[in-house]
């Protein structure tokens, strides 16, 4: 669009030039701008334009080159870089570059035949090209003008859209605000009633516990009791052994260098490194009146202390940690057991060592104790009963987990009121139940954040819209999202303005993503051209690049795909024509003129054959819409 | 053009894309070397060079040597002493006119094998082995091919020039047959047991055959009955990855081996990526390969630089080159052949000579080589041109500069990169339409949808001087909707299946696809006639054609090619004419555009695949090249190398088919393509667009330098044609051959000369900062061709060149001639003047020559050119009538059509006289005049706008003397 747009300008201005011009020159190909130039001067010389050489005014268009810049042969193809310029009576006069002179072709810039006035081959038809060409201008004109106008009225439709749509977005604000106060309040109201049915459930749980520990606290103490009992009697124990290998490692005759001997002393060493205070205790244990100590210890087993018994969680928890240390005593004492008995079966009993001999006459007095006392303990056991007790009491630990495990679902009002279901403390007084209540609650919440949800995403959608380019006086503004396609045999490309591209196969009617819109083309680095639409980002390509669409568009009234083609690999183009693109109507303020002017100055200021390359572009563009 | 791959191909099956899938998906990778064959995998190829293997062991071992000692075959012990179990049989040597007959046989396989060896006037000595008796005929037809007329009318040497003489030394029975022509004494000396053949030139031994004792012949024989060990490795049936190769007549290769004694250098045998100078395939020394030279021609995806491996194309022509002489040998064959290359360098070794061993071995057919003796390069293709046609004088348009794409979308895409090259002032001559343009790859068919009108397309681009080709593949779609199809079934144009029944079907680019036999006389004249303008939908004369595809490529056969049991005409089967396939198309479409027009005009097209005889029909390319430094240097050498075969067109992808090349490499492509014989662009359809303004400034101004330099220079390379076309001398040569006794040059590839007075030093590395080295040889100083500064001879000079520039020097005493007009294709430039740009020598002299004609009918044949000697010494050019040039109507009715086509402008760079000359005189058709003349010089006359005033520059401004006259013109 651009190009043709400002190879329209450039023409009129060349033309406007001309018009303004004085006489043509005499001199063959001359630029009327520079006619005065190519008269011979008093010294019967040309000065070539850049001034970098002067000649004999006879080598001008002697065809050969003598200035540098080829301002000697206007009218031949002598020099590489000269121009031709073309007066073309009844059209707009043209520049062709010098190899265009004499080559056999007849430019269609040059209708006018001059150009090859070497080969004769060229009539002047100006007047017929001239004529169609008005006529084409004509009717672009009047295409342009319909363009225009409907490009007012999308820019008028725009207008009240962007009026309706900011009054939409303002209200939808204001709703908004007050959505979210309502929900604000129906969240606290609803956090309250959760609160209070959680409360309501806790307390539920509590004295269900509460019944279980007091039904189970006695198999506890039972439990609690019998495991103490078995403890001191392994203390005791250990503090005997303890005893007689201590005195094995302090009395013994190291003369004898008793290899059994030796090995008890240094296993019993890393037992007392491991254990640091079992002599204290041993020791602590001997030193103490045997009637003493049974006693304290009856007291112990029977009562425990205060705490211990006051209630099913202190039980629970004295009775674990005197488990544990029944079972490490226990451990200890078949350890020294063990070290023992090795050093009796090992050691040798040629040599009189006393301290030795007491040990292994003291362990097996142990070994009579240890009878006893387990006869003891299996008559207390059976006493108890304490095979169902300990039962008992595995049961009612699953029993409270139960209960415990309930509040871990605390919250979730479903799972509570489940539970509930038939329980005699749900019913409230008052009418409608708590849970009730709990759930109107919550309906509500859920029904005004539905409501804030879709205002908000309304109000962004708009905001969105209205504070995005939608090109100036906001065009496209009511075509935004709107598609249109065509028909290209294997596949119908359809573009939706600012939103997507799509391929899709007529034989399947798959669909491939042609990319997103991401922005208008640019004209520079500030400035965009809104002709130019970019989709970016669709299907990648097997083994290629991110397929995408840039979609050019020219002025018409209507918006339609004219062609789409795919000059690189999964880089698509689409020749679209729409209003949009049509120049804005001249009662329209400044913005449209300026450029108009600038680029009109650009053509100004652009070297000769720039121009006429345009030209010829345009030329050929509108040959291929003949083909 | 392109790979085997096809995500495009839209009329594919399934089961193509699944076969070609894996293909695909290597894109960028290297090639894939198991889908080629190995010399070990191939096994006619394993069997000669275990024999070599064995035969060097004997050698290695003299006790275990066979008595019949050879090793004192030559004069002067120059050959190796191995033992060939080959002898002449007893009595059974006669000279019979210009050709020594002799039977020979193997010490056990008692069949005698029948020898002739023949002298042709200029010197060449032919010799050919044929069984005497086989069982069934073998293949012996690939000459009728490859050589001039045939191979019918070779000029023989007079018998009365031909002497034999006989003598015998300690029972060491030798012939030595004696030719005298002109200066040159040419002499063969032939030992009867073993067998060995030596090719003296004045004296001096330069071929020997059979000295390394490795000719092999392997007679036709009965196939052994089932369950009997076949004693021949792999000669009845040998398998490759899936396919198993079924030989009905069994073993039928033959090997020789031919050395180049006193040479260290060989060259050519193309199509492969090696250096210019054939490296060793034995392994051992540094770089050596470890696999033969190979000649088969296969459509190599990615083909890999620096390989022995065979691609596209192929010409078993090889020269040889030392300080004193040059020589060729020539191969014809048309079935699957290796050449090893192995050296034994002595140099400075007293009385040992360097040696250069080649052995070559062809999987059937008979043997018939041609020994060439040179001894000047000259001389060499003198020779070579008598028995093989040259490059004829092409479509003068084809010199310009091509634009191809794979694939220019639709019609509008076509005109629009036309109309770009137009607003960019960019010359070019022709756009280019790949497979794409057709209904489901079916040739000869244009999809409307895309090009609605394309009579009006080529009226378009033909009103602007531009001309189009389209593709046209040897493979036909099966379809019975398509004519072409179903013509070529109906009567039977199509290559059969094994066992001679049923086209052969296979899977190409439209899928399911019949193969045009074009050995089939009847078949090659209905595929020529389909570029009728009566048969080819609106196509037109300004239309040209792109042969692809032709080795021929098989998506899903043997490496991807033809099995070679399918049977062509005459009943021979593939194997013994695969490499003439892509020749053969070419020849159909030549003959089909030749019929075209009532008055003939020049046909113009494209080969991928190529052999022997292919230079006849048209230009060449490399093939699927990358767009990378590493390809754009290899394009030199093979180049080269198909310039030195006789396959002279040819030029290499600029830019690069597969990849992306950035600008700068882009640049230096465009500036080192405008020196291919073949200039064309060309990019793969994965690729992003490159054409020649795509990067914008300053490489745009660059690029258009580079194709306006090569349109300023059309008449010297018209010119090169020419001299091409009348003595097959390579129109790009390595600096070796115009310096002949200058070793330092003899391997150089980055360096090479555009006929005999341009050098080109090709900037082959990025970083413009990075200097270039350029040995400047010969006696006469050299110019820059831009800025005119002068560099003396022997000298090595180092340049940093900006990628505005390029290194290209005018040789001391040569005149080339342009046209220094720019205008926006050849068409469009043959009524301009010209300019002569006289370079001279220290003596003040130069020459050079320019030729023209219509650039399009054959009306040259009858003496419709202009073809002028132009001489320049002391101050004085001299414009005369060569004396080829015969006044007959046709050449008056051309002079006439030439008149007021002027010299514009004379050059005189590097004339040391102080003088201040300002006028020149002068003297045409007796009249005599003045004229200007100017010393210091615009941008005008250069290409680029550096214009330095370092070397004396003297313009005769306007002297305005006809081309095609005689004058005189002094100052």
């Amino acid at each position: 669009m651009h190009l043709c747009r400002i190879s329209l300008v450039s023409i009129a201005a060349l033309s406007h030039a001309a018009q303004a011009q004085s006489t043509p020159s005499a001199v063959r190909g001359v630029d009327p701008q520079w006619a005065a130039k190519y008269v011979a001067n008093s010294k019967g010389t040309f000065v070539c334009l850049d001034g970098s050489a002067e000649i004999p005014f006879g080598r001008v268009n002697d065809d050969y080159c003598d200035c540098p810049d080829g301002s000697d042969e206007p009218g031949t193809s002598a020099c590489n870089n000269g121009s031709f310029y073309c007066q073309n009576h009844g059209h707009i006069p043209a520049r062709i570059p010098s190899l265009r002179v004499n080559d056999g072709v007849c430019d269609p810039q040059c209708c006018d035949g001059s150009d090859e006035w070497g080969t004769g081959l060229c009539a002047d038809v100006c007047e017929d090209v001239g004529r169609q060409h008005r006529q084409k201008t004509d009717a672009q004109r009047g295409a342009e003008t319909r363009g225009a106008r409907r490009r007012a009225e999308l820019a008028e439709e725009a207008q009240g859209m962007r009026l309706g749509k900011e009054r939409e977005w303002a209200e939808k604000t204001e709703a908004l605000k007050r959505v979210e106060a309502e929900l604000a309040a129906a969240e606290t109201e609803k956090l309250a009633l959760e609160e209070s049915q959680r409360a309501v459930a806790e307390s539920r749980r509590e004295s269900q516990r509460q019944a279980l520990y007091d039904e189970h606290l006695p198999e506890l103490i039972a439990l609690r009791r019998h495991v103490s009992a078995e403890l001191h009697r392994w203390r005791a124990h250990r503090g005997s052994l303890v005893l007689l290998l201590r005195s094995v490692r302090a009395s013994h005759n190291p003369e004898f260098n008793d290899q059994a001997v030796a090995q008890a002393i240094s296993a019993y060493a890393e037992f007392v490194d491991t254990h640091s205070d079992a002599e204290s205790a041993a020791l602590a244990h001997a030193n103490e009146a045997a009637a003493d100590r049974h006693e304290r210890e009856r007291l112990i087993d029977e009562g425990g202390s205060k705490q211990d018994d006051v209630d099913y969680e202190a039980c629970r928890k004295a009775l674990d940690s005197l488990e544990s240390e029944r079972r490490a005593v226990e451990d200890d004492v078949s350890t020294l057991v063990a070290l023992l008995d090795e050093l009796r079966a090992g050691y040798n009993k040629n040599y009189h060592d006393l301290a030795v001999k007491a040990a292994v006459g003291g362990l097996g007095e142990l070994e009579l104790v240890r009878e006893k006392d387990l006869a003891e303990l299996a008559t207390l056991a059976e006493n108890v009963g304490i095979d169902g007790v300990r039962m008992r009491a595995a049961e009612a630990q699953s029993k409270i987990a139960a209960v415990l495990s309930d509040s871990a679902g605390d919250g979730d009002g479903e799972s509570a009121q489940e539970a509930d279901g038939d329980g005699e403390s749900a019913q409230e007084a008052g009418g409608e139940s708590l849970d009730q209540q709990v759930a109107d609650a919550r309906t509500l919440f859920w029904d005004l954040q539905s409501e804030k949800n879709t205002l908000s995403s309304a109000v962004s959608n708009l905001r969105e819209l209205l504070d995005k380019d939608l090109g100036p006086g906001d065009i496209y503004l009511p075509l935004s999202g709107k598609c249109f396609s065509l028909d290209a045999g294997e596949y119908t490309y359809e573009v939706c303005l600012l939103d997507r591209a799509t391929q899709i196969s007529n034989k399947d009617k798959s669909r491939q993503s042609l990319g997103s819109f991401s922005g208008f083309g640019e004209l520079s680095a500030t400035a965009k051209d809104y002709a130019v639409h970019k989709y970016l980002q669709g299907t990648k390509c097997w083994n290629g690049p991110h397929r995408s669409l840039t979609a050019s568009f020219t002025c018409a009234e209507e918006i339609a795909v004219l062609a789409v083609t795919e000059p690189e690999k999964c880089e698509y183009h689409a020749r679209m024509t729409g209003p949009f693109a049509c120049p804005v109507d001249d009662q329209d303020t400044g913005l449209e003129q300026d450029q108009g002017q600038a680029q009109e100055q650009k053509a100004k200021s652009i070297p000769p054959m720039t121009d006429a390359a345009e030209g010829q572009t345009t030329e050929a563009a509108a040959r291929h819409d003949e083909l | 053009m392109k790979l085997n791959n096809s995500l495009r191909t839209r009329t594919s099956t399934l089961f193509y894309l699944a076969a070609t899938a894996s293909l695909l998906a290597k894109v960028g990778q290297a090639v894939n070397h198991a889908n080629f064959k190995t010399c070990e995998q191939s096994a006619f190829a394993r069997r000669h060079r275990l024999f070599a293997d064995t035969m060097a062991k004997k050698v290695a071992e003299p006790n275990s040597k066979n008595t019949k000692s050879s090793s004192s075959s030559s004069a002067d012990g120059s050959t190796h002493p191995a033992s060939s179990p080959y002898s002449v049989i007893d009595s059974s040597v006669h000279l019979d006119g210009h050709t020594v007959t002799a039977s020979v046989q193997h010490e056990q396989a008692q069949v005698p094998l029948h020898f002739e060896i023949a002298f042709l006037k200029s010197g060449t000595v032919r010799v050919r082995v044929q069984e005497v008796d086989p069982l069934v005929p073998r293949y012996s037809e690939a000459h009728k091919h490859i050589l001039r007329d045939e191979g019918s009318s070779l000029p023989y040497a007079s018998p009365d020039d031909i002497k034999m003489a006989t003598e015998a030394v300690n029972g060491l029975v030798t012939h030595t047959v004696s030719y005298v022509n002109g200066s040159s004494a040419f002499s063969v000396r032939m030992t009867e047991n073993p067998w060995t053949l030596e090719y003296l030139v004045n004296g001096k031994p330069t071929m020997q055959l059979n000295t390394s004792g490795l000719f092999h012949f392997e007679h036709l024989r009965q196939k052994p009955a089932d369950g009997d060990l076949d004693n021949v490795d792999g000669g009845w049936e040998e398998t490759f990855k899936n396919w198993t190769d079924h030989k009905r007549r069994g073993p039928e290769s033959f090997g020789l081996d031919i050395n180049f004694y006193g040479f260290e250098h060989v060259y050519g045998i193309p199509e492969h990526t090696s250096p210019l100078s054939l490296k060793d395939t034995r392994g051992g020394g540094e770089g050596a390969y470890d696999q033969p030279y190979r000649i088969y021609n296969l459509d190599v995806f990615n083909y890999q630089l620096d390989s022995p491996m065979a691609i596209y194309g192929s010409l078993p022509f090889m020269l040889a080159h030392n300080a004193e002489a040059t020589v060729g040998v020539f191969w014809v064959n048309s079935s699957e052949t290796w050449v090893d290359v192995t050296r034994k360098l002595n140099r400075g070794g007293f009385k040992q000579q360097s040696v250069v061993n080649t052995h070559w071995f062809s999987e059937s057919g008979t043997m018939d080589v041609f020994l060439l003796p040179g001894p000047s390069t000259a001389d060499v293709y003198r020779q070579y041109s008598e028995i093989s046609e040259q490059t004829p004088m092409p479509r003068e348009f084809a010199l310009g500069y091509h634009q191809c794409r794979w694939n220019y979308e639709d019609q509008e895409d076509v005109l629009a990169v036309s109309a770009k090259f137009h607003e960019h002032s960019i010359p070019y001559d022709v756009i280019w339409l790949d497979v794409e343009y057709t209904v489901g790859k079916r040739y000869f068919t244009w999809d409307y949808d895309k090009f609605p009108n394309p009579l009006g397309m080529q009226q378009e681009l033909a009103r602007n001087g531009h001309k189009l080709v389209t593709i046209s593949d040897p493979h036909i779609m099966v379809d019975n909707d398509y004519r072409i199809w179903k013509e070529g079934n109906e009567n039977g144009y199509f290559i059969k299946n094994i066992g001679g029944l049923g086209n052969y079907e296979a899977s190409c680019w439209p899928g399911v696809s019949s193969w045009v036999d074009f050995l089939d006389p009847a078949a090659s004249k209905w595929m020529g006639a389909q570029y009728g303008l009566d048969k080819f939908p609106e196509s037109t004369t300004d239309m040209f054609v792109w042969n692809d595809m032709n080795e021929p490529a098989v998506f899903d056969g043997p490496e991807h090619t033809m099995d070679k049991a399918l049977i062509q005409h005459g009943g021979w089967e593939h194997r013994d004419v695969h490499n003439l396939y892509g020749m053969t198309q070419q020849r159909s479409t030549f003959e089909g555009l030749l019929a075209r027009e009532p008055v003939a005009m020049r046909p113009f097209l494209l080969s991928r695949s190529f052999y022997a005889g292919s230079q006849r029909y048209g230009a060449i390319w490399t093939g699927d090249n990358t767009a990378s430094w590493g390809y754009l240097r290899a394009s030199i050498p093979m180049l080269l190398s198909n310039n030195i075969a006789g396959m002279h067109f040819s030029g290499a992808d600029v830019g690069g088919f597969f990849g992306n090349p950035d600008p700068e490499l882009l640049t230096r492509w465009f500036q080192l393509g405008a020196w291919y014989p073949f200039f064309r662009g060309h990019a793969h359809f994965n690729t992003e667009r490159r054409e020649p303004w795509i990067f914008g400034e300053p490489y745009v101004s660059y690029i258009r330098n580079a194709i306006r330099e090569r349109y300023r220079l059309l008449p010297h390379w018209y010119t090169l044609f020419r001299e091409a076309s009348l003595t097959g001398m390579p129109l790009i040569r390595p600096m070796w051959m115009e310096f002949p006794a200058e070793p330092d040059l003899f391997a150089e590839q980055d360096t090479f000369m555009v006929g005999s007075s341009i050098m080109v030093a090709a900037i082959t590395k990025p970083d413009t900062s990075i200097p270039v080295d350029v040995l400047f040889p010969g006696e006469e100083p050299w110019y820059d061709m831009h800025t005119h500064v002068a560099y003396p001879a022997q000298l090595t000079t180092q340049f940093v060149v900006d990628l505005a520039n390029t290194l290209v020097f005018a040789r001391g005493g040569s005149i080339i001639p342009t046209r220094e007009q720019q205008r926006q294709s050849s068409a469009y430039m043959k009524s301009d003047p010209f300019t002569l740009y006289v370079y001279v020598d220290q003596a003040g002299f130069a020459a050079g020559k320019l030729y023209i004609d219509d650039g399009e009918t054959y009306d040259y044949q009858s003496g419709a050119f202009i073809e002028r000697e132009l001489t320049f010494l002391g101050s004085k050019l001299i414009s005369r009538a060569s004396p080829l040039t015969k006044n007959t109507s046709a050449h008056q009715t051309f002079v006439q059509k030439m008149s007021g086509i002027n010299v514009e402008r004379v050059a005189v760079v590097g004339l040391a006289i102080a003088h201040n000359v300002a006028e020149a005189v002068v003297v045409e058709n007796g009249t005599t005049r003045t004229v200007n003349v100017s010393h210091s010089h615009s941008s005008k006359i250069v290409a680029t706008d550096t214009v330095s005033n370092n070397s004396p520059c003297i313009v005769i401004c306007n002297p305005a003397v006809f081309i095609g006259g005689d004058w005189e013109i002094s100052f």
